[in-house]
């Protein structure tokens, strides 16, 4: 069953269906959360408030736009509106994701999670829902509501950094000890725009 | 299509992009060994993003449990004190024979379970 269907089902009422499209879905949410609110138990309420809004609005999905895309788009929603009501402290000063189980982490996974904290949100999302979501840059255009160009500018630029704290001589030359914008936890969310599809 | 344009969509190549752009980039890459290095350099990347994102933390079975309360059945009702920031909430519902409960906290704008029962698992 392909996840437009199964989306029908849950619209109708079927809660077996909203159990299958939460296993589905309820992870790959939790990934793209932790990348915008980067605290794990804000993140889980982002999935949260995200699966009920799907339950609610599966209804209002009327298919001219892929199911990800919606649901992303809920998401990122949904965590602009955890972190406004989020006191400053919780959400900014973090290095790194909270884990409640850290241990035995491999070097470099660890080294590529710090190095994409480093980037600024907006550019760290586009980079989370291409590489890992694999979202097609249309598809990240309707959720961040920007224009494509903007998705491809964004990723270039991350890709950029990305090499550069990534290198093995990071932290060594001057260049590299530029500091990254970190202003808004990420800008534009309020326009944020799920295709015209959402709940 | 230049390096450049070419550049700007590999990130998505092959699978994200559509049938005629893919055979621009695949056309492109046959004979540039610069886009080709780089391409090699995005491959690698992706591997590395989602290796590092798939080993952190997981979503925990919970979640399900306050979502199931909130979305199966039949709400009987919400009784909520306080605000966002400081504040108490019960939800119970009926779904089947069952009956979900959700007792949480609202404490600095997080949520904090105290006692969730869904019976029923993702």
């Amino acid at each position: 069953m392909d996840e437009a269907e199964l989306l029908a089902q849950v619209a109708r009422g079927d809660h077996q269906a909203f159990q299958q499209f939460y296993r589905l879905y309820a992870p790959r949410v939790f990934r793209y959360a932790l990348t915008l609110v980067r605290d794990q138990f804000l993140a889980e309420e982002v999935v949260q408030e995200t699966m009920i809004a799907v339950w609610r609005g599966a209804k209002g999905f009327r298919g001219r736009s892929q199911v990800s895309t919606w649901v992303f788009g809920i998401a990122r929603n949904q965590a602009w509106q955890v972190l406004r009501r989020t006191p400053q402290n919780l959400s900014e000063p973090e290095e790194e994701v909270v884990v409640l189980d850290g241990v035995g982490m491999v070097e470099e996974e660890e080294r590529v999670r710090k190095a994409l904290t480093k980037l600024p949100p907006i550019e760290r999302e586009v980079v989370v829902l291409a590489f890992y979501q694999g979202l097609t840059y249309r598809d990240i255009a309707a959720i961040l509501g920007v224009p494509e160009g903007t998705v491809k500018s964004r990723m270039y630029h991350a890709r950029k950094r990305l090499r550069e704290l990534l290198s093995p001589d990071h932290g060594r030359s001057p260049a590299s000890q530029s500091k990254v914008e970190e202003k808004a936890p990420f800008r534009q969310a309020r326009e944020s725009n799920v295709g015209g599809d959402g709940p | 299509m230049n390096c450049e344009r070419i550049g700007a969509l590999l990130p998505w190549y092959p699978h994200g992009l559509t049938a005629e752009e893919s055979a621009q980039v695949a056309e492109h890459l046959r004979g540039c060994l610069a886009c080709q290095e780089e391409f090699a350099h995005i491959q690698a990347l992706r591997g590395l993003v989602g290796r590092a994102l798939a080993s952190g933390p997981a979503l925990r079975p919970e979640v399900w449990e306050r979502v199931a309360v909130r979305t199966g059945g039949l709400r009987l009702g919400r009784l909520r004190l306080g605000s966002g920031m400081l504040g108490f909430s019960l939800s119970l519902a009926v779904r089947g024979k069952t009956l979900p409960i959700l007792i949480e906290f609202f404490l600095f704008g997080r949520r904090v379970p105290i006692f969730e029962y869904a019976g029923g698992e993702p």
